[in-house]
Order: structure tokens, then sequence, then C-alpha cells
């Protein structure tokens, strides 16, 4: 997208933060995901007037909360549909949706194929912790086989959804995975999505100490995760990303796919006009649009 | 025999042109300056199935389809059947069928009575044979009814060159060359035969008047609100108010979204309205319950939305293509916990147009959800509107108009932290939009301060509930939604809502036709109720009947949580869902109150 002009000073990353403390415990990975938010903004200089984080319902949603700009704390699931309407009535304004894993790809999951197939130019930032923290440990669509929570006391019976796997299949055009430990990995790739003109979504893994323990921040470190930037990955290639999407215990991080199609904005400016040729006039004449 | 007032149905199936020719005749009356309605009735094929209209044209203003058919067109009997309950035949009616129809006289679905007239014509052949195209017949059956009825020739000559303009002279000679087959036919049947027919009497043409649904009114009221966001999901029979907007809104610089669900119709329109611009979506039934979550969720994030039913026969998937009432109750409780918000319903064509309108304006003005109930009846029905009556009036008596939000002070703004739910006298609070600097906040379902910020402090919560209850105080007072008609001394009062208005009031009209006096109160808002206004209405009058279409009486139900109904009064007058209210049943009921009362 092109970004607003902006005038005025530049913002520190500060600048960004409110003054409500995170009601998340403390070691959760949303704090280093809000940390690279406010890095990101900065970065980017974005105007906080014309900035709106909507989200959904859960630990992951309370981030507007925290974020000094405009935002919208809705309804569980519902955080695409909301930012649709903003977005659509105000497209000067950036965008960005934040949620964790129940929330999106749960109750949430039937929006986010029609999101992803708009184009519409916004970034979706995905907390995944792959169990429900705001509910105390239940079962999440994105918790690996045979885990035991709240409710699968006996072990996981049910397969885990890939998120990145599924937004190459609805067609998102720009798809990344990060961690919350590295905050710069992280900005690096909430500033590629925000300039990306159409829908980017990043999934960040992002632990859950209160109700996965400390084994999320073992497994995203070291030989767990790939950085693909270093293994030539061809983030134009739907097969190659694919692959990625699907590798196994290793994560792979990075950009995994961006293709660059008209956002749902362009094409329907393009419509206005093609609308406008038909008929001229105020809008209290259509009434004669019923002479016989 | 000469009459100002007329009531024709056809009836046939896919390929007839049933519609069509309804949609000529009510167009052509219209634009000669006559009334009019038309109702359209289909089968449950997609395609091809059994199809109905009825129309009413006459030369003074109308208040319903009317009782009973005086003039029947049935292409096929075989169709008839499935539409014979609700096309009832006058006594004296006269029957128009095809000579060629397959089902024998011996068959038919109806028992033509010694005094009706049954004509029969060679439709089929006079299309395919003499004009040559079978597709003609709907054409040469309009021709055939002007020679018999004296329907309005120029005005259908006229609707004749405007359907196929676009298309080539050739198809415009064919047409009224098929009127011409048709008319000379039965010029020659009552020269021969001279059977008593209802004549439309000769009249001096005036202003034309529109022809327009009440889906339709509803849809232009919104954009003439200043609307500039639709969302919705399709849905028998509110669909028609997403696809008039589709080409309208873009040319007005606003956007039309089809969403994936009715959920997500209701998140868009709330996530735009956050945004600064009006919103709304349409839907029926089932919709509505959908929505309900978010219902609740624009009434405590304070966030304006305007959110149509036209309503369908229920529960569930109910009846798509039939009218009802029975969402009354839904409407008024529709979500979780204490959520304010406002139901205002349409009572005719005309009003749908000003139901919107208000319902913006009490949106804006106050930041609060507002459903408007509309339903099959007067959605889909085509009613003739002086433009005047619409436009000029509507703007004359303040049922059009704008509101904009409270706005925030740009000094309070450069001051300090703006409080975007801060206490007011009427529970409003200026209202920020992303664009607006020093004015952002986080709007949320959580309960929260004035600042915005999440709460579970139970005296906030209070405080808070107090704010955004105290905004209905002022809506109560505020709507002139109050409508009475008939006799402000008569004994026999008359409540109910929405459409039903049309047959009560014709109900009404037939009785004072008698010498019986009524008086009727139909309140346009039902919710928040002005209470005071119709219980000095039930204890002005001796007997009070209660009526509207839903099956377990709805609107009873709510009256009793917001008036007292002594039992002694009380005339309960409820009908099934599915039909609009008979004004024989209620005109009968007047009847025999007056004589208890007597």
């Amino acid at each position: 997208m092109s970004l607003p002009e902006t005038s005025g000073q530049h913002l520190a990353p500060k600048d960004y933060k409110r003054d409500l403390k995170p009601v998340w415990c403390p070691g959760c990975g949303d704090f280093g995901v809000v940390n690279a938010l406010y890095k990101t903004l900065s970065d980017l200089n974005l105007e906080r007037h014309n900035t709106a984080l909507i989200s959904g319902i859960g630990c992951s949603s309370r981030l507007p909360g925290y974020v000094s700009a405009y935002g919208f704390n809705g309804l569980h699931g519902r955080a695409l549909t909301m930012a649709t309407g903003v977005k659509l009535a105000n497209p000067g304004v950036t965008t960005i949706v934040a949620g964790g894993d129940g929330d999106g790809f749960a109750i949430g999951m039937g929006h986010f194929p029609h999101a992803a197939r708009r184009n519409l130019d916004m970034t979706y930032i995905l907390m995944d912790n792959r169990i429900y923290g705001l509910t105390k440990g239940q079962l999440s669509p994105t918790s690996e086989a045979e885990l035991v929570t709240k409710t699968s006391t006996m072990g996981n019976i049910e397969r885990p959804i890939d998120p990145v796997a599924m937004a190459l299949s609805v067609g998102v055009t720009f798809i990344a995975r990060t961690v919350s430990t590295n905050i710069k990995h992280m900005t690096e790739m909430f500033t590629r999505a925000i300039k990306h003109s159409g829908f980017s979504f990043v999934q960040v893994l992002s632990p859950c100490v209160t109700f996965r323990g400390k084994t999320q921040y073992k497994d995203y470190q070291g030989d767990g995760v790939t950085y693909l930037e270093q293994t030539g990955h061809q983030h134009e290639d739907f097969g190659a990303a694919l692959q990625v999407a699907n590798s196994g215990d290793v994560y792979q991080l990075g950009v995994i796919y961006h293709v660059h199609t008209e956002s749902f904005g362009t094409r329907y400016a393009r419509l206005r006009e093609a609308f406008k040729k038909d008929r001229a006039g105020e809008v209290l004449e259509v009434v004669d649009d019923f002479l016989p | 025999m000469e009459c100002r007032d007329l009531t024709l149905a056809i009836v046939g199936s896919g390929g007839d042109g049933v519609i069509s020719a309804g949609e000529i005749i009510v167009k052509a009356a219209a634009a000669e300056g006559l009334h009019c309605f038309l109702l359209k009735s289909f089968g449950p094929q997609i395609r091809g199935g059994e199809s109905s209209c009825k129309i009413r044209l006459a030369t003074e203003p109308l208040l319903s389809i009317g009782e009973e058919t005086q003039i029947l067109l049935c292409y096929s009997w075989g169709d008839y059947k499935r539409f014979r309950e609700e096309i009832r035949l006058a006594k004296d009616a006269v029957i128009v069928s095809d000579t060629e129809d397959k089902v024998g006289d011996e068959d038919l679905p109806i028992e033509i009575l010694g005094s009706q007239t049954w004509i029969k014509v060679p439709l089929n052949q006079l299309a395919s044979v003499e004009i040559g195209n079978a597709l003609t017949k709907n054409i040469v059956s309009l021709g055939v009814l002007e020679g018999f009825f004296k329907l309005p020739e120029k005005g259908i000559a006229g609707q004749i060159n405007k359907r196929f303009s676009k298309k080539r002279q050739d198809l415009i000679d064919l047409n009224l060359g098929a009127i011409a087959v048709g008319r000379k036919w039965a010029e020659d049947y009552l020269r021969d035969f001279q059977p008593e027919l209802p004549r439309f009497a000769a009249f001096t043409p005036s202003e034309a008047n529109l022809v327009i649904t009440g889906n339709e009114a509803c849809a232009m009221g919104a954009l003439w609100s200043g609307m500039r966001f639709f969302a919705g999901y399709p849905i028998t029979p509110a669909t028609d108010i997403m696809e008039w907007l589709e080409r309208r809104l873009p040319r007005f610089d606003g956007t039309m979204v089809q969403a994936e669900d009715e959920i997500a119709s209701a998140g868009m329109a709330i996530g735009a309205s956050f945004a600064g611009i009006k919103a709304m979506t349409a839907t029926s039934g089932p919709g509505i319950a959908l929505m309900s979550e978010m219902i609740g969720l624009a009434s405590m994030a304070e966030v304006p939305l305007v959110v149509v039913n036209v309503q369908r026969g229920g529960p569930s998937t109910g009846i798509p293509t039939k009218t009802s009432q029975s969402d009354l109750l839904q409407a008024c409780y529709c979500t979780h916990g204490d959520a304010p918000h406002v139901v205002l319903a349409a009572t005719d064509v005309k009003d749908c147009a000003f139901a919107t309108t208000q319902a913006f304006y009490i949106s804006e003005k106050y930041q609060l959800p507002v459903l408007v109930l509309l339903d099959q009846f007067v959605g889909q029905r085509v009613e003739s509107v002086p433009r005047r009556e619409l436009l000029e009036k509507g703007i004359e008596e303040g049922w059009i108009r704008r509101c904009e939000r409270l706005a925030p002070d740009a000094a309070a703004l450069a001051e300090g932290r703006y409080h975007r739910y801060a206490q007011s006298e009427n529970g409003v609070s200026p209202m920020s939009y992303p664009g607006i600097a020093d004015a952002d906040y986080i709007a949320s379902g959580i309960e929260h301060n004035e600042l915005g910020y999440p709460v579970s402090d139970v005296d906030i919560h209070r405080r808070m509930h107090a704010k955004r209850y105290k905004k209905l105080d002022f809506i109560k007072e505020e709507l002139k939604f109050m409508r009475h008609y008939g006799d402000p001394q008569a004994r026999i009062g008359i409540l109910c809502w929405g459409s039903s208005k049309g047959p009560a009031r014709q109900a009404m009209l037939q009785a004072e036709a008698e010498g019986i006096a009524t008086r009727m109160l139909i309140p346009g808002c039902l919710m928040p109720l002005h209470g005071e206004t119709v219980q000095d209405f039930i204890d002005a009058c001796d007997k009070v009947i209660v009526a509207d279409s839903s099956y377990s009486a709805q609107f009873l139900t709510y009256l009793r949580t917001q008036v007292t109904l002594p039992a002694a009064k009380l005339v309960d007058l409820h009908f099934v869902d599915g039909m609009p209210l008979p004004v024989k049943e209620v005109k009968a009921t007047i009847m025999e109150v007056h004589r208890e009362l007597a």
C-alpha cells in the first residue's frame, strides 16, 4: 500500500504505547509482539489517528488496548469483518487485525477465506500459542495432536490446522511466519506486511507460559527453527511455499509467500467509476428511477 | 358497469409472462396518475414454477389490495390450484381462461358460480398463430383486458415502448400488434355476446405516480439519509434492498459488499460506522438471529447502526416467501444482557422510506443500533406513490432529515485526554473516528469506563448502564411515530403495528360506511414505546382490539409488558403469520364488538 503521507515529527516506539497495563502474564509471548509493533509503527512513521487495531476476544485480542491509536476490541472471531468495514469506509487508515488462534481459526475461520480472497489492504497478525489462554487452558484448532489440555485430558484426538497452509490455500498474497522472541525479525515481517498492498498475514509463534509452560520457548529456538532468507526460498513460488508450510518439526520463519495482485479497494474504485458513467445527479433525484 | 376501482389476478407458470403483465398494467396506470397496488406470489421452484399477481387500480388512493378479486386471468387451471387460497373471487367475478387449457372443464380446481362470468379466449392460438410468437401471449392478454375492462390503453402502449426501447423497433411493433390483436378479439366478442362486465371509467390523466416497493423505498430512504456503506447477505425477502443499492451506492461514492454471512454483514457495517460512515445491513428473521451478538456490541460500544428486518413466516426457515409479524419479540429482546436499542416499524411503502430515514436520524444522534421492521407484504408489494407525497412532503414534515454525529470539540481535544464515553445529560458522548487527531480510543464490547478502558467494577458498570439507557428516555419523547386514525371519540379502539395498518384501516372505513365509529393507534416506534400514549388510548376506549399477524400474539404479549390492558376491554385478534391481517375478519370483529357494546 502507499503509506499515508505524514507531517509533523517522527514518533518513537514508546509514543505508540498506551498507559494501560497489559493483563498478560509475565513471560507471555504477546509482550514481544506488541513491542515489535511499537517499533514497526515508529519505523514506518504511521500517524496514530490514521491507524486502527481491530481484534476479537482472547488474550491476544487485548492488544489494541495497549496501542495508542484507534482500535476496536470487538467480538470473538469477528475482527476481520469489522476491519473490512473500517478499511472500506476509510481507505486511508492503516488497518491491522490482531488475535489469537482460537479467535482466528476456530470461531473466526469462516471469515478468513473471504477477507483473504477479497485481498483487502490490511494486515492480520496472528498470535499463535496453540491453546486457549483467556478461558484457561482448553484445546485450540492449532494445538498439536495428543496434547493434554483441559478439554483433552487424555490427549487431543484431532489434527491441528496449519494457519500458513490455510492462508496459502485461500489465496493470501503475503504470508510470513515469525517468533515472539525475535523482536528484530518480527519488526521486519510486520513492516513488510504493512507495506504490502493487499491482504498480509503474519503468524507469530507466541508462547503461553501459563498453560503451555516453557516448552514452546524451547521449541522455537536453535535447531527448532530455520530462517528462510538463508535457504534461498522463492517466495513467489506457490509450490515452494506449500512445501515450507508443511515442513514438519522445524518451523520455517520469514516471508513464505509474496505476490502482487490488485487489492479490493483498487478494483472497487474502478467499479465506482463505471457505475458513475451510468447516471449522474443528486441523491434526491434517485426517486425518479421509480417513474413508470 | 362502470367502476373506478378494479382488482385483477393473473395466474400462470414460468414462460407465461404473468409478472411482466402485472407490472405493465400497474405502471401504465401509475403513468396516467391512477393509484395502484401489485402483489406477486410464486411457487417454490426457482424457475418455471407457478406464479401469480394481484393488481388493483383506482382513481382514489388505496390502502390495500382489496378483499375480493373481480377479474381472474388464468393461463392454466393447473397453476391456479396453488393460489386458490390467496385469490378469493367476487360473487360476480369475471374469469378469462385459455380455450386450449389442458385441464378439462370437469376437473376445474374451482367452482364457478352461476353469478360469475366465464369467458374462454384462444390466447395461445392468437399469440402462436396469428402473431406467430408464443411469447407474446401475455401481451395479447393485455389487449384482451383492455378490450373487456377498459384498462388504460395509452399507458399500456407507453410501457411497451419503454420496455423494448433499447431493443429493436420491430419488437415494439410486434408487441403493439399483439395488443391490437387481443383488443380486437375482445371487442368482437363483446359485440357478439354482450356480457355484463366491469369497465374502468374514463378518467382525466394526471401527473404520473411513482411505482415502488417497500424494499426499494427503504433502500432509497437510507441513501437519502447519507448511508454510504451497505453489507448484506442474500435472504428472501430482503435481497431486493441489497440489489437496489449495489448499483446506486457506488454512484454516490458509497460501498456495497456482499458479505459471506449475516454475522459478517453486521460486523462490516459496525466497522464502517466506527470509521465514521453511516452504515446498514438488511436481512430477515434468521439473519437477525445470527446478528444478535453484533447488535449487542453496537449497543455496548455505542456505535450507530441500522439493521432492517423484512419479516417472513417463521420460525426457523419457516415460509420465506410469505409475510409475518412474528419477529417483534425477537427485535425487542434480540441480544443478551441489557442492551438499549430502538425498534421502528413501517406501515406502508412510503413509510418504509420514512422509517429508515428516521432510523438513521436516531441511530446517528444517539449512537445506538436501530432495527427497522418491514415484512414481505409491504417490502415486496408495489404501490403507486405520488412523488410529492414521498419527497417534498417527506422533507416538509420532517420525516426525511439527516443527522450528523456529535463531534468532539477541537479545543477540548487539544487540552487533554479524549473521553469517548463521557457522561452527559442525554447519555450521548462526542464521537470521534479514525482520521481525527488526538481523539483515538478503543471501542469495545467489554464494559468500560468513560475513557473506554476495560473495567469489571460493578459501580462503574451501573453508571455506564445508566448512561446508555438514558438515551431511550430522550428518544421516546423525540419521536413523532404515534399515529392516530379514525374518530377520536370512538368507543371501539384498534391497536396494531406495521403493515397491519392497511387492512385494519380498510376494515375501519368499511365499518364507518355502516355508521360504526372506530379509532386506531399505531406505534411506529415499538421500543422505546411511549407507554403513556398507549395507556391513554386504552383508558379512553370501552373495547380495544389488539391485532397482528403472529401465531402466538406477540404484539399482545409485548403490550402487556408496557401498559395495563383490562381483561374486560381486551379483544385479542391475532392471526397466524403467513398472511396479512384479513380485512373481512377485522371488520366482522368490529361489528361484533359494536353489538356487544350496544
